[in-house]
């Protein structure tokens, strides 16, 4: 197969597990209210049992086929994994996701389900995806004040951005 | 309202197509789906040859949007926050995912499933603020 050839494989594989993977989402209500999240969370009130049977039925997939993902090493399309390059706890990783889950919490929607969710114009909605992509940039904006802030040696900074 | 379908049955079967989309695309292509990573990707890309498929991945979801729209749950969305708490809400989960360099799906479905400790951490700490949000707004502050 051609270089080209296995680089549509790609898109067009990237384009169906996508598809896959939130038409998943969609089944239970995901993409169309945030009380299926909210009500996830609400343990002292109107507890709904979904996401909490959701993620384990996920990682109950997840596990056994990532584990052989691993095994074989290299994915079938391509060389090499593209795998995270951190694998130590940090103060971003704490912080980053707090704050994360606080948003979380507010809306009942994810970035990914907000994305899907696009779909359906809502005003609520359209907003808070646009607070989401500012927030991105905002967080860009402090790695590149962090990076200039380098010691110009080249010696990296105590704790380098995400 | 419209009718929606969270039960256990919609859990199992959703989450084994979403675990399956997930995993795939790892398999096949050795990427990570996760949200924030591909935005990020998109957004503010530090190798051009991987927004492609980030395109395509984001294409995919926007489709699986629409099917849901036409054919699985026709009607409106409902949010529970008004327009300012939306946008804060959305800020700090760019943010904080950013931060933490991955969101539900990277650090929560990805990660955890690739047992990772980095996503273990991160997704016990964000469902522990996820819950602790919605306690003080729904218990707290709300009516």
């Amino acid at each position: 197969m051609t270089t080209q050839n296995t680089q549509i494989l790609r898109l067009g594989v990237a384009y169906v597990c996508a598809l896959i993977t939130m038409l998943g989402l969609a089944l239970p209500g995901f993409l169309d209210s945030s009380e299926g999240v909210l009500n996830g969370a609400d343990f002292f009130g109107t507890w709904d049992p979904t996401m909490m049977i959701m993620m384990p039925a996920i990682w109950g997939i997840g596990i056994p086929l990532f584990w052989w993902a691993q095994k074989r090493g290299k994915p079938v399309l391509d060389t090499v994994c593209h795998n995270p390059k951190k694998s130590s706890l940090d103060k971003n990783l704490f912080f980053g996701a707090a704050i994360f889950g606080v948003g979380w919490g507010i809306s009942g929607f994810c970035p990914g389900q907000a994305l899907s969710a696009l779909a359906k114009p809502n005003v609520e909605l359209y907003v808070m995806f646009g607070g989401m992509i500012v927030g991105i940039y905002a967080r860009y904006a402090v790695e590149r004040i962090q990076s200039r802030a380098e010691v110009p040696t080249g010696q990296a900074a105590a704790n380098p951005a995400a | 309202m419209q009718v929606l379908d969270f039960s256990p049955g919609t859990a199992v079967v959703g989450g084994l197509m979403t675990g399956f989309g997930l995993s795939m695309l790892y398999i096949m292509n050795g990427r990570i789906g996760g949200t924030q990573g591909v935005m990020s990707g998109v957004l503010t890309p530090t190798n051009r040859s991987e927004v492609p498929w980030r395109v395509a991945w984001i294409l995919g979801m926007i489709t699986a949007g629409v099917i849901n729209a036409l054919w699985i749950h026709p009607g409106p969305i409902f949010v529970a926050a008004s327009v300012p708490m939306m946008f804060l809400a959305g800020f700090f989960m760019g943010f904080g995912a950013r931060t933490a360099n991955g969101c539900t799906s990277g650090h929560g479905l990805v990660g955890v499933s690739r047992l990772s400790k980095r996503s273990i951490v991160a997704t016990m700490t964000f469902m522990c603020t996820t819950i602790l949000t919605v306690f003080v707004t729904r218990h707290i502050i709300g009516g």
